[in-house]
């Protein structure tokens, strides 16, 4: 079944179109009772007719972003109950060859997470691309009524609305969010609440199918003639349980929604219009359940692909100086890419002119490209899943996170969406989306502004965590970022933006050999002759191990290499033992150690089989980073305490 | 406590004082003393001194090296600074 | 590259700014062990050998008939054949400013700045320590296989004995002359019972001496080439012979110093004497010499005037009544008899004023 025109009249064969919804749903409970069926499913009997009439209306260029009761979306979007099948059978066949299952689909643009409410700003995102393009396509976000507890629904609402996005959320609701009824937990009347956003209101239900479908081809000509976002609440009911078989609603109310379920009464009232179908459909349905039991799974080769080259380290002389501060170097990197490419976005919070971000960051940007610095709302989550939704569609966002302490408000997003996007849909999708963030304290920015949370975000799954330094030019390292496909993220350092890269006037680095390896997160390895000691660190660090390193042979003629890692996950492994030439190791960081950065190369070390004499991690203090200048000093690493942690680890009177 | 009889570092002194004196270790006894037996004199004591603190992981303040003047009182001194290095 | 040591060219000798490599004893890559001689090298009024301060790998910075700053590397040991052997490595050569100024610790700046040393022959090893300064506990020189004798009879003496040689010869174009005096040396009156111990009972000699040599500066100075030069400070040389060849330790100026310190100083350096540790720092710059033989029961004995110096003074065994033999020996072309006769008096008046 491919999507038809737009038209106020559904299909004649409306009705048999819904009958194979149900009775696919039904082959999928039998065939979990079998035993052949694992894992969850979310079936939608007795919302057949809301999937169809909007799925059954859109264009080939539109987006659709469901959440876990998306089989009926799916099947009326794209017809494919072959591969659907087979996806819920775990088989390479399947939608996604069987590695999202029933809540993670994608094809064609169509897509689905079990999330709820993340799909939202993510369908925004799919919308916003459609807009930039100038083309007709649209973005329908498919939610429930439970979803409506989900604060990134508003947050995309409110974006959706401020920036005329041609997004269109639908409201299935059918009273029930799982076990617990509508009433119990939302308040006020859910059907006006997006109203105050001032998205257009269309509602229907599916107790009359013809007036639904009309109504839901409204709202999508209303999105579609770019006149607003708009919210289309459909009534309806979920005869089934939420999932396999937990249904505790009271058997009298489940009888009362059976009775009123048109579907049901109309096969009970019209037997004969429908004998001939059923048959067919049962067929059809034998046909499709053995072809795909009849398919092997994908091998976990397929599924992981082949295993990233690590790098062959190649050391080259690296550049010491550079011109201006780095904050001045990074605008005009992000200003000499945003004119290059023009699928590149700036996103985040006070980067319009004149402000031109917290951090000057964007001064000027949006004075050349308005529509694509656009001004966002404080809403973290929404930033990172729109970027995403950008970012599935081909465009390069780069969202600003403005404290790296923020970030774990789009942390949802990063992990749940972005990062699994590729693999989840089996490789049909990819998120190129661009995070960058500046964490790091000493400006007495207190406890909740000057954190560094890399530990965060070196634990997740397909994202390329980067730290920028001075030493690395901001233009080589988001130039290499928005050529590769993968979701990134790039900790700046606060205190490096007002430095300058100076290094080769100091006099005792000129006895050092400043070299890199690698390309756009390069590894640097300042070495001078016969180290006795080595630090491993990155990003902001570098000032206070220069210093440290120059206190430790000063005062106490202790020889130190510096290690400068830009690409914190994955660690280039090769490049980092091969830069090591100092047998005792020490890493500097300014998280806390536990879980951070110093403990993944500590691990790495430690399997390298090469012989250490000492491993030691340099951290600040579990504590929440004091505001006071006297004690913030005391928590976070600086060049003195790095000399004498060094110091005290050989033994060295400090 | 232990009087000078009970010291068990001097055989291992007598040794060492023999070494340096290239003579036979059964023939020196705690009476043995520079000037007094052949060969020991200031130079030799001095020698005898070091190889006592090489030999015992001790060190002599200069003081002591003046005032003990024979074998027993080489080795009486030699316990204490082992006693008292162990203490710490 | 996995260096373990370098070896620099020691300062033997004041007046040696340079030294020639008169034999490389080893080749590039050569397993040493330490202590091992490394290279011959000539300084001006000697040949020694360099030994390695450590076992390993040598990798030479010089060759024979080089002339060489004192203080430049002459030598690196390294922790393998292969590191020995290895060109410099790419980062050596990028490193910009090799030709830099060399940075150093603030203990290194503290001995370049006390020992007046050129900072441009450490420039090749970029940062500087303390360590790179101070030869690492370098051997006494070691009698080594002798050379065939040019002319004559006789048995050929050890480099070493030579190298002696030459440096008391340097003290003996004096007129010498001397005087004597029997004094009371201060101590414990039963010196029976002290044995052969008195020589460690001269302090205050040594601190009494410090104090007359500036009154009598025409001791304390030297003559060459018809004029008398005086030496600004006393630097007190102390005559070690314990079978470990004759060396003279400085022990700068005494005067004013309690006997214990001054006991001190002579113990210190007899231990390292004894210990083989005396480093060129410990030798320089004597402008008076004593010369104690008290415990070797001489009565008397002409000791030799030293290099740069214009008198010696010798002590000898006491007789049985408690009195020894002092003897000044003293060039006669810085001061006459009369004036050394006053000094020795002088000196012996004091000592006897003083003793018990």
């Amino acid at each position: 079944m491919t999507a038809s025109p737009v038209r106020t009249k559904p299909p004649a064969d409306l009705w048999l179109r819904a009958l194979f919804i149900r009775r696919l749903e039904e082959r999928l409970f039998a065939l979990y009772a079998e035993g052949r069926l694992h894992g969850t499913m979310h079936a939608c009997i007795g919302q057949e007719f809301s999937a169809l009439a909007v799925c059954g209306q859109l264009e080939p260029g539109d987006a659709v972003f469901a959440s876990h009761r998306c089989h009926g979306h799916y099947l009326a979007r794209t017809g494919d109950a072959a591969g659907l099948i087979a996806e819920l059978l775990g088989r390479r066949g399947g939608v996604c060859g069987g590695v999202g299952g029933s809540q993670h689909l994608c094809r064609d643009g169509f897509f689905s997470n079990g999330i709820q409410g993340g799909i939202a700003p993510v369908c925004a995102g799919l919308a916003w691309a459609r807009k930039l393009s100038g083309g007709p396509g649209i973005g329908v976000a498919l939610l429930g009524d439970g979803t409506l507890g989900q604060g990134v629904v508003y947050e995309t609402a409110n974006i959706a609305a401020r920036q005329a996005l041609p997004l269109l959320l639908v409201v299935e609701d059918n009273g029930w969010a799982q076990s617990t009824a509508r009433e119990l937990t939302l308040a006020g009347d859910i059907a006006t609440r997006f109203d105050s956003f001032g998205l257009t209101r269309f509602s229907g239900a599916t107790a009359d199918p013809e007036a639904l479908w009309a109504a839901a081809a409204e709202a999508i000509a209303h999105v579609r003639g770019r006149r607003g976002p708009a919210v289309l609440f459909i009534a309806t009911d979920r005869l089934c349980p939420h999932s396999k078989s937990d249904d505790c609603r009271a058997p009298g109310l489940v009888a009362e929604i059976a009775a009123r379920d048109p579907l049901s009464r109309a096969l009970a009232e019209h037997p004969e219009r429908f004998a001939a179908a059923e048959a067919e459909i049962a067929a059809r349905l034998d046909a499709l359940v053995a072809a795909a039991l009849a398919q092997e799974p994908l091998s976990l080769a397929e599924y992981a692909g082949p295993a990233p080259e690590p790098p062959r380290p190649a050391w080259t002389p690296a550049r010491r100086d550079f011109e201006g501060t780095y904050a001045a170097r990074l605008n005009a990197a992000l200003g000499e890419l945003m004119a290059a490419r023009h699928e590149m976005l700036l996103l985040g919070e006070d980067l319009r002119s004149p402000y031109g971000g917290a951090f000057k960051i964007a001064a000027g940007l949006s004075d050349r490209w308005p529509e694509r610095v656009p001004a966002m709302p404080i809403s973290e989550a929404a930033i990172v899943g729109v970027a995403g939704g950008l970012a599935l569609a081909g465009l390069r966002p780069v969202a600003e996170i403005m404290f790296g302490d923020f970030i774990t408000l789009g942390l949802d997003q990063l992990l749940n969406h972005a990062a699994k996007f590729r693999r989840m849909y089996n490789h049909q999708a990819r998120c190129p989306l661009i995070l960058r963030t500046p964490m790091g304290g000493g400006r007495g920015y207190g406890p909740t502004h000057s954190q560094t949370l890399d530990k965060l975000l070196l634990g997740l799954d397909g994202v390329r965590v980067t730290a920028a330094n001075l030493l690395l030019d901001p233009l080589e390292l988001y130039g290499a970022l928005l050529e590769q496909d993968d979701p990134a993220v790039v900790i700046e350092h606060k205190n490096d933006y007002a430095r300058r890269a100076a290094f080769a006037a100091q006099p005792f680095l000129r006895h050092f050999a400043f070299e890199r390896s690698g390309r756009g997160w390069p590894t640097l390895r300042l070495t001078p002759r016969a180290p006795d000691v080595a630090l491993v660190t990155y990003g902001g660090c570098l000032t206070p191990v220069l210093e440290a390193a120059q206190e430790l042979f000063r005062e106490h003629e202790i020889l130190a290499e510096i290690v400068l890692v830009s690409c914190l996950r994955p660690l280039p492994w090769p490049e980092i033992l091969e830069a090591l030439g100092a047998r005792r190791v020490f890493t500097v960081e300014e998280g806390s150690a536990a879980g951070g950065f110093g403990s993944e190369i500590l691990a790495g070390l430690a399997e390298s089989g090469r012989d250490f004499r000492l491993l030691r991690r340099i951290a600040a203090l579990p504590l929440p980073i004091p505001a006071a200048p006297a004690l913030e000093r005391l928590v976070l690493p600086n060049a003195r305490s790095i000399t004498q942690a060094v110091c005290e680890a050989l033994h060295v009177p400090a | 406590m232990n009087g000078p009889t009970d010291n068990d570092f001097l055989p291992r002194v007598l040794a060492v004082i023999a070494r340096e004196l290239k003579r036979d270790p059964a023939g020196l006894g705690p009476d043995d003393a520079p000037g007094r037996t052949p060969g020991w004199d200031s130079q030799q004591h001095m020698r005898i001194v070091l190889a006592l603190e090489d030999s015992f992981g001790v060190e002599f303040s200069n003081e002591m090296i003046v005032q003990l003047l024979s074998a027993r009182a080489l080795a009486d001194h030699v316990r204490e600074l082992t006693e008292s290095a162990a203490a710490r | 590259m996995s260096l373990r040591d370098v070896i620099l060219i020691p300062k033997e000798f004041p007046q040696d700014e340079t030294v020639r490599v008169a034999a490389a004893c080893v080749a590039d890559g050569d397993a040493v062990a330490a202590g091992q001689t490394v290279l011959e090298l000539e300084f001006s009024k000697a040949a020694l050998e360099l030994p390695s301060p450590s076992a390993g790998f040598v990798r030479l910075l010089c060759a024979e008939g080089d002339d060489v700053p004192v203080g430049a590397a002459a030598a690196e040991i390294h922790d393998s054949r292969e590191s020995a052997l290895a060109r410099p490595a790419p980062a050596a050569a990028a490193r910009p400013g090799s030709g830099a100024q060399p940075f150093l610790s603030a203990k290194a700046e503290e001995l370049v700045l006390r020992r007046g040393l050129d900072t441009g022959p450490l420039a090749h090893l970029g940062l500087v320590r303390s360590a790179d300064l101070v030869p690492a506990e370098p051997a006494p020189a070691a009698p080594i296989p002798a050379a065939p004798s040019t002319a004559g009879d006789g048995e050929p003496l050890p480099r070493a004995k030579l190298a002696e040689i030459a440096a008391l010869a340097a003290g003996q174009n004096a007129l010498a002359s001397g005087v004597e005096a029997l004094v009371r040396l201060p101590g414990p009156a039963d010196q029976a019972a002290l044995g052969g111990l008195r020589s460690l009972f001269t302090p205050r000699l040594l601190t009494l001496l410090c104090g007359l040599l500036k009154r009598f500066p025409a001791l304390n100075g030297f003559y060459a080439d018809g004029a008398a030069h005086f030496h600004p400070a006393v630097n007190l040389g102390y005559a070690l012979d314990m079978d470990l060849g004759l060396r003279v330790a400085a022990l700068g100026d005494l005067d004013g110093a309690s006997p214990e310190a001054a006991r001190d100083a002579v113990m210190d350096k007899i231990r390292r004497y004894m210990r083989g540790r005396l480093a060129p720092a410990d030798l320089q710059g004597v402008t008076f010499t004593v010369s104690d033989l008290s415990g070797e029961g001489v009565d008397s004995f002409i000791p030799l005037i030293g290099a740069d110096q214009s008198a010696i003074l010798g002590v000898c065994s006491p007789d049985e009544s408690g009195r020894a033999r002092l003897v000044l020996r003293f060039d006669h072309r810085m001061l006459e008899g009369r004036a050394a006769a006053r000094f020795l008096n002088a000196l012996k008046t004091a000592l006897e004023a003083q003793s018990t």
